[in-house]
């Protein structure tokens, strides 16, 4: 592992120029479920790989009482065109609430938590996972057409466990104390240091084609 | 004038590792790389020691947020358990009548204020809530900031639920722990990987300040060798017998130094080449002058003697014949006189004596040539002033052959002025002593010498006046050369020519003693 890090850090020098940015999740393909209700479009999504149910730290952590929190930041594109049609971040939060006794599922919409409770942490875990029927954007958006021509339209879903508040992070705390030689070495130093990981758990999925049926 | 002496030179070729331009560069490499790789080592140390030492703060801090966690999961269930306690004890004391219990549970509500409600279903389906005005438009999140307890009244009498007010900054502190306790996580996570990627960095960066560092001591390098291999090449081309190359090196280090010294000893060397080959050539001509004078001479009397007689036999029968005869005989008497002259200068100058130098000083050298041929000009048409050093110089030297050429000198000076004016001749002869030699300088107010001929005046046979031999210079020239001294022509300030003798000064003890004291 480190060896192979390392060989990673010198080709990592070698494309100094690019640093920071050249990295992206790989992204994979997901189905996902899509219905106009009302105005609105929405979208069921599962994304099971965000809490592994074999993943036992990610399981300690749920039942420590400390909430873990799941970010999904949804995008919506029109196939062949680079340009995004809208974009939603829901945070999702999941934990054991000793009062409770129970597993909580709580989701931040546009009006204020939401919480779901739960006895079983797997029931807790899949409610927390799953976008369901979330609103990703109004009707009057996206063009209706046929399912022969389009225009057809697609998510993509960049899901996080635990991301990092960028002001918690040590670059920061470097930042904050002035000295720009050592924001510069850190800098080079976590860039070598395989950048890390923005979140416990990254998830990159793009969805389904759909297309906007007609009334 | 060809050199053909030759020196034998080793091939110049170095091999690559053995020039001083890679042996410079390898020792920079190995001190570099030790240099490096001990400040590698010690960053390693300094790192690891660092590691050790957040590894405990982070092992704490880890203890301490697990025990935090424990003391909160206390916290709670004792707070459930007054919770409950409460509920039941509120249960117990509560109205039998259903129409007491509203005022009754109202008075729970104001006398305990984290009470948010009360609620309680009577067996007969009536149901009677009281509620904090003040919490009435949020609804509390259950477990953050409400916690519900429900029991049944004792004797079948129906539910009672409360429902207390949490301190919802508990839960946030709590959670606030968790993203710490996540960020250990991480730190410790990336712990092995920070530690490399600074031995990476602080070795890149090593790295490059070498290579910058190895660079510029190759630059120096370079410019170093180059410099040497260029004074060797010129040292080999002289070797080649090329006498003429020069290093042309300009700096004022070392190196520079060598090539000056170098350059200079080629001058020298040079110059007592030039010397050797004169008096080889001068050798020469004056073996062939012994000759010629021999070979002219003997015959000289008899033919002088046969034509006096003719002329002393003369009948005198016929007065033309007898004038046509005096005639020939006055013109061979007047050749043979002529000849005779250039056969006494001849063997004058084949005879130039050995120089057998001894101790002198210079003024005396001086004075005795004033005294002895001072009257050279001293008519009505010129001046010969010498004037003897001011601080008297001890020299090496023949008295007799330097008086000769310093008479060969004036002689020339006079001849040469006389060409030029009428009147007014001037000659000077000055000295000035210099820290190992003394010149002898001869000025005079004739046409002067031009560049172009400076040399070859001291070619024996060269001459530009109708009764010259062109051997005065030569003699001159050979008997300075002789002395281990210098001759050479300058523009004289007098307006004329200025003869320089430089000849070497003796380290007397005498005048040792005299700067000594
Ligand atoms: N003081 C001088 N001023 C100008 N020219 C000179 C002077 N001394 C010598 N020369 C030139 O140098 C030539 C050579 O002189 P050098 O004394 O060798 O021969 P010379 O005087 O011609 O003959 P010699 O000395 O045998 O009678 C002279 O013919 C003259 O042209
Ligand atoms: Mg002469």
């Amino acid at each position: 592992m480190t060896r192979w890090r390392r060989r990673h850090f010198l080709a990592t020098l070698a494309a100094l120029p690019g640093l920071g940015f050249a990295r992206g999740d790989p992204v994979s393909r997901r189905k996902a479920k899509f219905g106009e209700i009302a105005s609105s479009v929405q979208m069921t999504l599962s994304l099971p790989r965000l809490i592994r149910l074999t993943d036992a730290e990610a399981l300690a952590s749920i039942d420590s009482g400390f909430d873990t929190t799941l970010e999904f930041h949804v995008t919506l594109w029109e196939h062949g065109s680079r340009e995004q049609v809208g974009h939603r971040v829901i945070v999702v939060k999941i934990g054991w609430n000793p009062f409770l006794k129970r597993y909580v599922v709580k989701t931040k919409g546009s009006t204020g938590w939401m919480q779901r409770t739960f006895t079983s942490r797997t029931a807790a875990i899949e409610a927390a996972v799953t976008l369901d029927r979330i609103r990703i954007a109004a009707s009057d958006d996206l063009t209706r057409g046929t399912f022969e021509d389009g225009p057809y339209y697609f998510a993509t879903v960049l899901a996080m466990r635990n991301p990092i508040k960028e002001d918690d992070s040590a670059s920061a705390r470097r930042r904050r104390r002035g000295d720009r030689d050592l924001v510069w070495f850190g800098h080079l130093v976590e860039t070598l240091a395989g950048e890390r990981a923005r979140a416990e758990e990254v998830v990159h999925v793009r969805t389904n084609y759909f297309y906007l049926e007609a009334r | 004038m060809k050199v053909t002496s030759r020196f034998v030179v080793p091939k110049m070729r170095v091999p690559w590792w053995g020039r001083l331009e890679t042996r410079i560069i390898a020792a920079l490499v190995l001190l570099g790389t030790l240099c490096v790789g001990a400040s590698v080592y010690l960053v390693r140390l300094s790192v690891a020691y660092f590691d050790t030492r957040v590894g405990d703060a982070l092992d704490s801090a880890r203890e301490l947020a697990e025990g935090i966690e424990a003391f909160h999961d206390g916290l709670v269930s004792a707070q459930v358990a007054a919770f409950e306690a409460r509920t039941a004890a509120l249960a117990a004391t509560l109205p039998g009548a259903t129409e007491d219990v509203e005022p009754s549970l109202r008075a729970q509500l104001t006398a305990s204020p984290d009470v948010a409600e009360i609620e309680m279903l009577g067996a007969d389906g009536v149901l009677v809530r009281v509620r904090d005005p003040n919490s009435a438009e949020v609804p509390l999140e259950a477990g953050v900031d409400a916690f519900e307890t429900q029991i049944a009244l004792p004797g079948e009498r129906g539910q009672l639920r409360v429902v207390y007010r949490l301190d919802p900054e508990i839960d946030a502190r709590y959670q606030r722990l968790g993203d710490q306790l996540r960020e250990i996580g991480r730190e410790e996570d990336s712990r092995a990987d920070v530690e490399d990627a600074v031995t990476l960095v602080t070795t890149v960066a090593s790295v490059l300040v070498l290579l910058g560092s190895m660079f510029a001591g190759f630059v120096v390098a370079r410019t170093t060798t180059r410099r040497v291999s260029e004074l060797s090449r010129v040292m080999t081309r002289v070797g080649q017998g090329e006498l003429t190359a020069r290093s042309q090196t300009s700096s004022e280090d070392e190196v520079g130094q060598l090539a000056r010294a170098f350059n200079h000893m080629l001058d020298e060397l040079a110059a007592a080449q030039q010397k050797v080959a004169y008096l080889q050539r001068i050798g020469a001509w004056q073996g062939m002058a012994r000759r010629i004078a021999h070979e002219i001479k003997n015959p000289l009397t008899p033919i002088q003697l046969a034509v006096q007689q003719l002329r002393d036999k003369d009948p005198g029968g016929d007065p033309r014949f007898s004038k046509m005869l005096a005639t020939s005989v006055e013109i061979v008497e007047d050749e043979i006189e002529g000849l005779r002259r250039m056969v006494a200068s001849f063997s004058q100058f084949a005879k130039v004596p050995e120089v057998r130098p001894a101790p002198v000083s210079l003024s005396r050298v001086l004075e005795e040539f004033e005294r002895a041929y001072g009257h050279l000009s001293d008519d009505e048409t010129g001046t010969l002033e010498v004037r003897p050093p001011k601080h008297d110089v001890e020299i090496e030297a023949d008295r007799q052959l330097l008086k000769q050429a310093l008479v060969n000198l004036v002689e020339n000076a006079v001849l040469s002025a006389r060409e030029h004016r009428r009147d007014g001749i001037r000659v000077e002869i000055h000295t000035s002593s210099l820290a190992d030699a003394v010149d002898i300088v001869v000025d005079d107010n004739g046409p002067g010498i031009d560049e172009a001929r400076r040399e070859r005046v001291f070619e024996p046979y060269e001459t530009t006046r109708a009764e010259g031999t062109g051997l005065g210079l030569a003699i001159v020239k050979k008997v300075v050369l002789d002395h281990a001294g210098e001759i050479w022509i300058e523009d004289s300030p007098l307006g004329g020519a200025r003869f320089v003798l430089r000849l070497p000064r003796l380290k007397a003890p005498t005048s040792r003693r005299i700067t000594g004291a």
